[in-house]
């Protein structure tokens, strides 16, 4: 096999990566970091890591699995960054609408409403529930994986949901009131 | 009237109770999943030009690979300088080590001193020259070296004797 169709095979699958995934990851980074430029940047971070890290990775099917845990390690590194940095009066931190897409009113409020309802609902969340809840979301894994993908026990991670579903039962609660 | 046994009635009220709280969440995790699923257009929005984006991220792997490479010349340049300034520092060792001491000043001394006029102790000098080694090699030998005086004062005497004559 030739350079060249060896470079084409690698954009291909660097392709298929962007596509099956790239939105779960991103969905995943926004959740954490609650920063849209911040989640896109890591992003390419996630997929810039995974793909000099391709050689090592076992393609054992779980390529997700795989990114979440890049994403998720970078994630944590930004909100540990964020911690020791102080943001700028108004920096906007919130999952906020990306500036330049003209959709009709009725849709930008009911989307407005329901960024505010999940901002929310992950404000509820401690940072252990919010990873725990959005790697079952995103990743599609079950509790076994997400305790081995954060390094902690299944108990604990059990523990993560089970606490985590009660806070959003409690906040819906409030919100139909 | 029959009384379920006690056991079996904890049971039972832990078990609905557990229900009940597996309901509530179940109807948490559907509330979030649907939350997540309405905010997923945007993400898709994020990701609409691919091929930029993809762009983006081969960027990015270049500029990494760059970055890699600059930082292992940066070592490289340091190794390379440090075992530079190491050979230097070495090379410099021996030659300190080798260097010749100065000169004794007691030959230069000697030499002024050897031209003398006096005849006897010339003499004396150019036999003692002659028979340095012999003297040398006997006077090693504790045995002989009576025997070895004895012949060589003869020796002198009978030189001397000649000389008088």
């Amino acid at each position: 096999m030739s350079d060249a169709d060896r470079t084409n095979d690698e954009r291909e699958q660097l392709t298929v990566w962007v596509r099956r995934h790239g939105r779960a990851v991103l969905g995943y980074l926004s959740g954490i970091v609650r920063n849209r430029a911040a989640a896109a940047d890591l992003l390419q971070d996630v997929f810039c890591r995974a793909w000099q890290a391709r050689d090592r990775y076992r393609d054992a099917g779980c390529e997700r699995a795989y990114l979440l845990r890049i994403a998720d390690r970078l994630a944590c590194d930004h909100a540990r960054r964020r911690k020791r940095e102080t943001p700028l009066a108004g920096e906007q931190t919130e999952l906020a609408e990306r500036p330049g897409r003209e959709n009709p009113p009725w849709e930008r409020m009911a989307r407005a409403e329901t960024r505010q309802l999940l901002a929310s609902a992950l404000d509820a969340l401690s940072e252990p529930q919010r990873r725990t809840l959005l790697l079952r979301y995103y990743g599609n894994l079950d509790f076994q994986q997400i305790a081995q993908l954060l390094g902690s026990p299944l108990n604990t991670v059990l523990s993560h949901n089970r606490r985590g579903l009660a806070a959003l039962r409690q906040l819906l609660a409030e919100k139909s009131e | 009237m029959t009384l379920e046994p006690r056991g079996n009635r904890d049971d039972l009220v832990h078990a609905s109770a557990f229900g009940d709280e597996s309901a509530a969440s179940d109807e948490a995790w559907t509330a979030l999943a649907q939350l997540l699923d309405a905010a997923q257009p945007d993400f898709d929005a994020a990701l609409d030009d691919e091929a930029a984006w993809i762009g983006g991220v081969r960027r990015r792997v270049a500029q990494r690979r760059k970055q890699a490479k600059r930082r292992v010349l940066a070592a490289a340049a340091a190794l390379l300088a440090c075992c530079g300034a190491g050979w230097i520092a070495a090379s410099r060792m021996p030659q300190r080590a080798a260097a010749p001491e100065p000169p004794d000043a007691a030959p230069a001394a000697f030499a002024v001193t050897a031209a003398w006029d006096d005849d006897e102790l010339d003499l004396e000098l150019a036999w003692t020259l002659r028979h340095a080694a012999t003297i040398e090699s006997q006077w090693r030998r504790p045995a002989d070296r009576l025997a070895f005086v004895r012949q060589q004062m003869d020796e002198l005497q009978a030189e001397f004797d000649g000389d008088s004559l």
